[in-house]
């Protein structure tokens, strides 16, 4: 059964900076899509429902329970943060084996435990180099794998499937799908909306710290459908990639950039489902996706107005 | 029944700071600047050997009046301050103590865990450099060997102690300040290093005045200055032992506590 998060009158801010305002929301559902642009709260949100940071007003509780105080309560929940830091000189299976034991057992069972969590993100053939000289797009199932190992109820993910290439997120997508069908409530942000919409039709749009829409991302969809929506393509055959594209009906445009290149296009679903066949394909070198923040801006200054 | 999060005991707070101490430990050895560290701390050994090569130093005496001040007054003081310090701020600055947060640990653990794996980690790599220094200062008369034995026994003790004392020191500095390093600096080789050298009460606001009193150092002749207000004699064991544990005790409870208060962005 999914756990209960329950918002009331919830803020923070950092010194005058207001990160969220005044969120009320009581939501249960297995998988729940928190989209918003940079800055809009998304990380804010996550880290209060962690218990890394306190509320400046206002209360949430999971399943009941206050994550800043109650550690049984935290001992269930499996949080994979945003940032890109580690301790480098760890190895993979070091660095999981050595935070899941933090949640009791013994060693064994906690290297077990590390070694199926890095197979389950397909880390499994670099789980014994240093985590330095692991790539981006490693180092993000890292963080999955992290949060994974000690089978927590609840997952909370922030911005997992960032710069990740279009394998990677559907393997990874696939995973958070699992998690949620054997019965772990999963919480993860993104800015990107077909991404959520791959995952769940159950989302919390925000937007500078409020809250402005809960429920449907279909109705969410369909006003950033009507809008053009542009995606970075990083790419190390830009130009064939963009004769590909080109053909399409759905693309409006495209720019060619340092790293690859940016397509606009009036189907995103469609534009996206192309990529990642190409990128699965594997001969163009697809290797990040990138939804522009410009998509949503139009759909927030619609909702706001 | 499945080994999930929901049927799994959390660690007890002692194990909490074993399993951390032990992360950390591994952390701290896989780092370059643990070698470098390691290099400086040998420093006073080589010095044993140049002086014992040019017949200048390297001495039974050279040990007690050089090497021991230079262990307590630069090499530990030091290793504490910049491991101290970093160990917590460098977590807090990166974020990655986001990690550790978010399990089910008390926080102040964290704090507890860092100061254990700093001062195991700073006391085997001084006491392999004392015990060094001191066999080069004494071969290759064993039987002066044996005899020095207790003092360097003593002087291995202090360290320890001095170790426990500034890392709880500057590991609650690392919690707390916006910039520890030039703040401990200041503290650690301006006031401890210089105060408790000077005659008069003011050694006694240092923490070094009781640890170097612990082996029979007395505040220096400052010439004029002392001519004027007298030396102050050591303190007693017991009184200096107390104001160390109690240091340490408030230092790294404070540190703990830090750790559980504050916000880490």
């Amino acid at each position: 059964m999914s756990w209960t998060v329950r918002a009331r009158g919830l803020a923070k801010w950092y010194g005058q900076v207001m990160a969220l305002n005044d969120l009320s929301f009581e939501l249960s559902a297995p998988l729940v899509g928190l989209l918003g642009q940079n800055g809009a709260g998304k990380s804010t949100l996550l880290r209060l429902m962690t218990g890394l940071l306190a509320p400046s007003q206002g209360e949430i509780r999971l399943e009941g329970g206050d994550p800043r105080r109650d550690r049984a309560l935290r001992g269930r929940l499996g949080y994979c943060p945003e940032f890109d830091r580690f301790y480098e000189d760890l190895t993979p299976v070091q660095f999981v084996e050595a935070l899941t034991r933090l949640h009791g057992g013994a060693a064994e069972a906690a290297r077990r435990a590390a070694e199926e969590a890095l197979e389950r993100v397909g880390l499994q053939e670099h789980a014994r180099r240093p985590i330095r000289v692991l790539s981006h797009g490693m180092r993000q199932r890292l963080k999955v794998a992290q949060a994974l190992a000690h089978r927590p109820r609840f997952l909370l993910l922030d911005e997992p499937l960032a710069g990740l290439d279009p394998l990677g997120r559907i393997e990874l997508t696939r995973l958070f799908r699992e998690e949620a069908a054997a019965g772990c409530t999963v919480w993860i942000s993104s800015h990107v909306l077909h991404e959520l919409k791959a995952l769940t039709d159950t989302v919390l749009l925000l937007h500078r710290g409020r809250l402005l829409a809960e429920g449907s991302v279909r109705r969410i969809r369909d006003l950033i459908d009507a809008h053009p929506h542009r995606i970075a393509v990083g790419c190390e055959r830009a130009r064939e990639l963009g004769a590909i594209l080109a053909r399409f009906e759905h693309v409006r445009r495209i720019e060619f950039t340092g790293a690859g290149l940016v397509v606009e296009t009036v189907r995103p679903d469609d534009c996206y489902e192309e990529l990642g066949r190409l990128g699965a394909e594997g001969d163009l070198g697809i290797h990040s996706l990138d939804a522009l923040d410009d998509n949503l801006e139009a759909v927030f200054r619609y909702l706001t107005r | 029944m499945t080994n999930t999060a929901e049927n799994r005991a959390p660690p007890s707070p002692l194990q909490a700071v074993a399993r951390i101490a032990r992360m950390y430990f591994r952390v701290g050895l896989g780092r370059r600047r643990t070698l470098w560290l390691s290099l400086l701390a040998l420093l006073p050994a080589l010095a044993a050997l140049i002086g014992r090569a040019i017949g200048e130093g390297g001495d039974e005496a050279w040990f007690s009046a050089t090497a021991v001040p230079l262990y307590l007054e630069f090499l530990a003081l030091g290793l504490a301050l910049y491991l101290g310090v970093s160990s917590l701020s460098d977590e807090i600055e990166d974020g990655t103590i986001a990690f550790l947060l978010c399990r089910p640990v008390p926080r102040g653990a964290i704090a507890v865990a860092k100061i254990a794996a700093v001062v195991t980690a700073g006391g085997i790599g001084l006491s392999a450099s004392l015990g060094l220094t001191f066999v080069l200062c004494h071969v290759p008369d064993v039987e002066a060997l044996a005899g020095a034995a207790p003092r360097l026994a003593r002087v291995l003790s202090v360290l320890w102690l001095q170790m426990l004392l500034y890392t709880s020191l500057f590991s609650l500095a690392g919690v707390w300040l916006r910039r520890p390093m030039l703040l401990s600096v200041i503290f650690g080789f301006g006031w401890e290093a210089t105060v408790s050298h000077l005659p008069g009460e003011l050694p006694r606001f240092s923490l070094m005045f009781y640890l170097r009193s612990l082996l029979g150092l007395a505040p220096g002749d400052s010439g004029l200055l002392s001519a004027l207000v007298p030396p102050l004699p050591p303190a007693g064991v017991a009184t200096s032992l107390a104001v160390i544990l109690a240091g340490t005790v408030l230092f790294a409870g404070l540190a703990a506590w830090g750790v559980g208060r504050r916000e880490f962005r």
